[in-house]
């Protein structure tokens, strides 16, 4: 637990250290959100009917953008191997950074999704319900982000076979995640898609950090 | 300067039984046996590309598809032996050091995984290895050989009996290579082993053995 806590630390000071590579998949989620109102319509009855695909599609996207940040280095100058060698367990710094890549990428989007909400015409209720969906579902494509990027962080042009590896696990989180709201926004029950992506959450918090362990120790081979 | 103040157990052993590693089917080198007990020293030797990095992250656990046997105080090494990992130090060629921390930051984050903090520690190693007066200086802003030094600032700083040092000498200046002999010896003296590769010959580690990879 301690160790647990030392690796969030220093993944949190890098960050603080390098804020633009890890600002950029958050500017990605306001860019890509407040581009629709511009591109489709301004209408305030068809926005609201799109926004909630338009936040999770964005959500998804720059959170797959934000993992190459949190592995790629530590993979590269060897303090991967380092912590491996000093004992720690590879699942618990697996958990340890998708914990520090959720608070540094997954919160931010959390607190801003109810201002692209606003932008979208989402109503109060639709709104909070985007949050809270938001605030469930981000976890888990952390979690599940790190097993996809573990396996590929030791190729060249890993990119394109993350997302290819990524975005079909995704998708689950995503029709719940969305779906959520948009019943919310026409006044239906909403709670069996809650609860769905918070068994998704506690699925992925007790088997993907063994499987991202395992795809880490193959790259590192 | 007496720096390594910790005497290590004397039944302290390493013995690696017909140990090689298999890369596309073949091997990489010819099956090793040795083994060394405390206070015990051995070079790896061999031309560019003969597997002297492989072999010691095999004998580290790092490498995956590998024949034979490591063994450490007559337990085989399973990837979850704790009393190995707690006993192991391998300096490799990736330093493991990140650019956009402290060198204090770094140093003490490695020895905070396995020691208590002991920032004292920490600043008589960066003094006796000549970098003191960079204590709070970002790693991305030093030089190779520095960068190098502060690796090996971590022999001292996390005192352990097994040291695999893959290349230790490399970037180093003159007066940097011959401390970094005397804290060698001084690890073989109570009782450390050292596992070290090499491409300079290396004068004055005491009963150094050899083993050639072909």
């Amino acid at each position: 637990m301690k160790n647990f806590n030392r690796i969030v630390t220093r993944e949190l000071s890098v960050v603080f250290r390098s804020q633009s590579e890890f600002v950029y998949p958050l500017a990605f989620f306001i860019m890509v959100t407040s581009m629709f109102p511009l591109a489709v319509t301004p209408e305030p009855a068809q926005l609201a009917f799109i926004a909630p695909g338009v936040i999770w599609v964005a959500a998804l996207l720059s959170l797959l953008l934000s993992l190459n940040a949190f592995y790629q280095s530590d993979f590269q100058d060897g303090s991967l191997e380092q912590m491996l060698l000093a004992g720690v367990s590879g699942s618990l710094i697996i958990l340890a950074k998708a914990f520090a890549n959720w608070i540094v990428t997954g919160l931010p989007l959390v607190l801003i999704a109810p201002i692209i909400g606003v932008l979208l015409n989402l109503e109060l209720q639709a709104n909070m319900i985007a949050m809270l969906a938001l605030l469930i579902g981000t976890p888990s494509l952390c979690l599940i982000g790190a097993i996809g990027i573990n396996l590929t962080v030791g190729l060249r042009n890993g990119g394109v076979l993350l997302t290819l590896l990524v975005l079909p696990l995704f998708i689950p989180i995503l029709i719940f995640g969305a779906s959520a709201v948009e019943a919310a926004s026409i006044g239906k029950n909403y709670s069996g898609q809650l609860a769905i992506l918070a068994a998704i959450l506690i699925l992925s918090l007790m088997l993907a950090p063994f499987a991202a362990a395992a795809a880490m120790k193959i790259s590192i081979d | 300067m007496e720096l390594i103040s910790s005497e290590f157990n004397s039944d302290n052993l390493i013995e690696i039984t017909n140990l090689t590693v298999i890369r596309s089917d073949f091997p990489v080198f010819s099956p090793v046996n040795f083994s060394l007990g405390a206070g015990q020293a051995m070079q790896i030797r061999g031309t560019n590309g003969a597997g002297k990095t492989t072999l010691l992250r095999a004998i580290c656990g790092l490498c995956h598809s590998l024949e034979g046997e490591i063994s450490w105080n007559d337990e085989v090494i399973t990837p979850a032996h704790q009393n190995f990992y707690q006993s192991l130090l391998y300096i490799g060629h990736a330093l493991g050091l990140k650019p956009k921390l402290t060198i204090e930051q770094n140093l003490s984050f490695f020895q905070q995984l396995r020691f208590e903090l002991d920032s004292q520690l920490i600043q008589e190693a960066m003094q006796a290895f000549g970098i003191a007066e960079l204590y709070d200086e970002y790693v991305a802003k030093l030089s190779a050989g520095q960068k190098r030094r502060v690796s090996l600032c971590r022999i001292i700083t996390e005192p352990v009996p097994l040291w695999i040092l893959d290349e230790p000498l490399v970037a180093l200046d003159v007066d940097g290579q011959q401390w970094m002999l005397d804290i060698c010896n001084q690890h073989l003296e109570r009782g450390g082993i050292l596992l070290i590769t090499s491409h300079q010959p290396i004068n004055g580690i005491h009963n150094l053995r050899e083993l050639t990879l072909s």
